[in-house]
């Protein structure tokens, strides 16, 4: 990939979760480690059951992502911008995707795959650092907005006015 | 706090497996070794986060509310952290209370030390376990969304 381009994907992440000390050649690092594909309007990135066998950096174009209902159709639930990861939760804990994940329009994903994955978690340099922090801020972020909604769901002044809206974007994104 | 008795507890627990005793104790240099005598609590519901605790011996609670309408949600182990979100969020406040329940040491985690520990294998080992812990946190907070929303819907 460009690495002009790759260099303003990089200051987006940065700009979108920010951590003390990360650094843009951390990241930037990274990414070139990582394997960019360009995906097709349409094309199914994750398929909801399967097994996770890589986690997707969303670097340019955005995605819908959506359930299966009780009636085995796709209930669309959110969709999510770059810059924004994908996969994740998978790969650290093992368990199914939880969701399907579809390009809306021509979108650009940095694939870091599973054995890529386990090691750049496990590893002292700069680019598993910048991973795995990456990574957490943008779970603990999700997990923050899942917490709320909980609360929020459970009190019953504001519960009517919850109940209308939609998940939140993290909902079931992996 | 650097003791030989400190750096044998670390190596106790599985997940500093096979990381050197030089390592955990670089880490103690760098972290906060706190103890807490039964009953004391950690820290607050409602109080703003400042760092996380990697527990290293003894138990804690995990409470929410207080007085008679206080009620325990979880239980935190040694070898577990709690507090966690705020390594990671900004501007964070505690969503539940935590106490010992019997002595307890925990390990005070701050943005600072992680930062000034980002070569330590240690450290490493922390941020990997996080990683893991969040994730089955998230499914877990989903499923419970899930059901809520399903609730709603259903007009409960």
């Amino acid at each position: 990939m460009n690495q002009k381009v790759l260099k303003r994907i990089v200051r987006n992440f940065m700009d979108t979760h920010p951590y003390p000390g990360l650094k843009g050649g951390a990241i930037l690092e990274l990414f070139n480690r990582g394997r960019p594909k360009k995906v097709g309007d349409g094309k199914v990135i994750c398929v909801e059951g399967a097994a996770g066998k890589g986690m997707f950096v969303l670097a340019e174009g955005e995605v819908v992502v959506s359930l299966r209902d009780h009636e085995g159709s796709d209930r669309e639930i959110a969709v999510l911008r770059a810059p924004a990861f994908i996969g994740h939760w998978s790969l650290a804990d093992g368990a199914p995707r939880s969701a399907k994940v579809q390009a809306r329009g021509e979108v650009v994903v940095i694939i870091v795959d599973e054995p890529l994955f386990a090691q750049l978690l496990a590893e002292r340099s700069p680019e598993g650092t910048a991973l795995r922090r990456l990574i957490l801020v943008d779970m603990a972020r999700g997990l923050s907005m899942s917490n709320q909604t909980i609360a929020d769901l459970i009190r019953p002044e504001r519960k009517q006015e919850v109940k209308k809206k939609r998940p939140s974007w993290y909902l079931m994104n992996d | 706090m650097i003791t030989g008795q400190n750096v044998r507890l670390l190596t106790e627990l599985p997940l500093f497996d096979g990381i050197a005793r030089g390592e955990l104790g670089d880490l103690l240099m760098l972290s906060d070794w706190q103890e807490f005598p039964p009953g004391a609590l950690v820290f607050v519901q409602g109080s703003a986060a400042r760092g996380a605790f990697l527990v290293v011996e003894g138990v804690l609670d995990v409470i929410v509310g207080a007085g008679a309408e206080e009620r325990a949600v979880g239980e935190v182990k040694a070898g577990e952290v709690v507090g966690e979100l705020a390594l990671f969020t900004e501007g964070a406040h505690r969503s539940a209370s935590v106490r010992s329940r019997r002595r307890s040491a925990c390990l005070l985690l701050t943005r600072t030390m992680l930062a000034q520990g980002s070569n330590n294998a240690a450290v490493v080992a922390i941020e990997r376990q996080l990683v893991v812990s969040l994730a089955a946190r998230l499914r877990k907070s989903n499923e419970t969304l899930k059901e809520l929303w399903r609730e709603g819907a259903e007009g409960k």
